[in-house]
């Protein structure tokens, strides 16, 4: 990506101004996946002095700053097990420690594992002029209006998981699934074309996995096949309910 | 943007593109450890360290590098010797190409992990490839290196 102008605002307040003045700019959080798009950007909005690199563990939830790297969710001690599952391995270390949650958020990525994993735990976002939103409406809007996603509330579910097919250990998954239980099982499906879903299901039996994704598209790409995809999801959301003994 | 930084303990003041990676700045300052690779951050071969932190060179902005102290192998010149003669004597180098990359890694991986298993070093070294050796070899030296260094499980 070519930039004309990089702005690094120190405040959150003057990067939303520089952010809605100029609808043609651009905000950059790792910048990773922003720097592989081939075109000029005219201005560059990059949120790293913005102080948004945290984790705060308020008891029955944790907050997380839209600038945490993905390695520091891989590395804490206070996040569900779902949403460190779902970051260690993507790309190596190094990766890991440039991208960020709410690049990978707002990036709205169809492979994304950390969305996979923060639908099923029923994350809500913050963003500086939105306030609250739950990120299944998010992901559902298709033009969502220009906003900085400050930070990620997540909520300290008892138990929580997360499983993938990658073909090979560091690369995209071909299908990602993330689970836990609020209520009822709560069950994120990413990686298939069309982004990350979520789905419910009161029960978990082989039966209860087939009705739950009858209705869910698992298309094919050049990568996979939507057979072989939803082949691999109701094997991998069959372990995580059998593995459920071992839930953390 | 006129940016300072810390290489290797040594100063530089330098004018970067807003868009200009962190790579390329090392590259024109003299560094020329730090090579490219697959320039999109897969691959692991430009790895340095900054302000302790693994990153891939060839996808950080130079100016986030403005105040930061980064090491390449340059600065770790006894270490690099060290890492590479554990490799060498497992026969787990051949063009060389990543090796600066992976020593950095190594360094890093040493630095925040303690007693790493061998399913530790995997999972830290997966983003490092290497075309030319295969894993197991590198696996072995490093194992050693770390024995050496008094940071190993086993
Ligand atoms: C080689 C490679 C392999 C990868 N493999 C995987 C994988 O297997 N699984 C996976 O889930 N992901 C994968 N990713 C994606 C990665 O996890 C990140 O999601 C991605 O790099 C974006 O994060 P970033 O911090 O770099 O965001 P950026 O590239 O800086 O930004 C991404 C987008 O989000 C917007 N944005 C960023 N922050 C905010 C904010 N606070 N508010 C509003 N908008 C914002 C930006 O404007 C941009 O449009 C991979 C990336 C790469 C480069």
């Amino acid at each position: 990506m070519k930039i004309e102008k990089m702005l690094r605002p120190s405040s959150l307040s003057e990067a939303y101004s520089a952010y809605v003045d100029n609808k043609e700019s651009v905000l950059m959080a790792g910048g990773v996946f922003l720097r592989l798009q081939k075109r000029e950007v005219p201005c560059v909005i990059d949120l790293s002095l913005l102080a948004l690199d945290y984790v705060k563990d308020e008891g029955n939830l944790v907050k997380i700053g839209a600038m945490t790297t993905l390695r520091e969710i891989e590395t804490g001690d206070v996040l569900p097990q779902a949403l460190q599952r779902s970051v260690c391995q993507i790309g190596g270390i190094g990766l890991r420690n440039v991208a960020t949650v709410g690049g990978s958020i707002c990036g709205r990525y169809p492979f994304s594992d950390i969305s996979t994993a923060l639908l099923s735990l029923g994350a809500k976002l913050v963003f500086y002029k939105a306030g609250e939103v739950a990120i299944e409406a998010y992901l559902e809007e298709e033009h969502p209006t220009r906003d900085i996603l400050i930070e990620v509330i997540v909520p300290k579910l008892g138990k929580s998981n997360f499983m993938c097919f990658k073909s090979v250990y560091t690369d995209f998954s071909l299908i990602s699934v993330a689970v836990s239980y609020r209520d009822e099982w709560c069950v994120g499906i990413g990686s298939r074309p069309g982004g990350p879903i979520l789905v419910k299901s009161k029960a978990t039996s082989e039966k209860d996995i087939q009705e739950m994704l009858k209705n869910v598209s698992f298309g094919g790409d050049n990568r996979a096949s939507g057979d072989y995809r939803k082949a691999l999801a109701e094997a991998l959301i069959d372990d995580a309910f059998k593995g459920v003994s071992e839930w953390k | 943007m006129e940016i300072e930084l810390t290489v290797n303990d040594i100063q530089f003041k330098t004018l970067v593109e807003p868009d200009e990676m962190l790579l390329d700045t090392l590259r024109r300052l003299g560094f020329k450890s730090v090579k490219r690779g697959c320039d999109t951050t897969s691959c692991g071969i430009c790895s340095v360290i900054v302000d302790g932190k693994l990153v891939p060179s060839c996808s950080y902005y130079s100016v986030r590098a403005a105040g930061k102290s980064v090491l390449t192998v340059e600065g770790i010149q006894e270490e690099a010797r060290r890492i590479g003669a554990y490799l060498t004597a497992e026969g787990a180098e051949q063009c060389g190409f990543c090796s600066p990359g992976l020593v950095m890694a190594v360094y890093a991986m040493k630095n925040e992990l303690r007693n790493p298993t061998l399913a530790d070093i995997k999972h830290y070294l997966a983003g490092n490839m290497c075309r030319c050796s295969g894993y197991e070899g590198q696996h072995r030296g490093i194992l050693k290196y770390l024995e050496v260094c008094g940071n190993a499980s086993q």
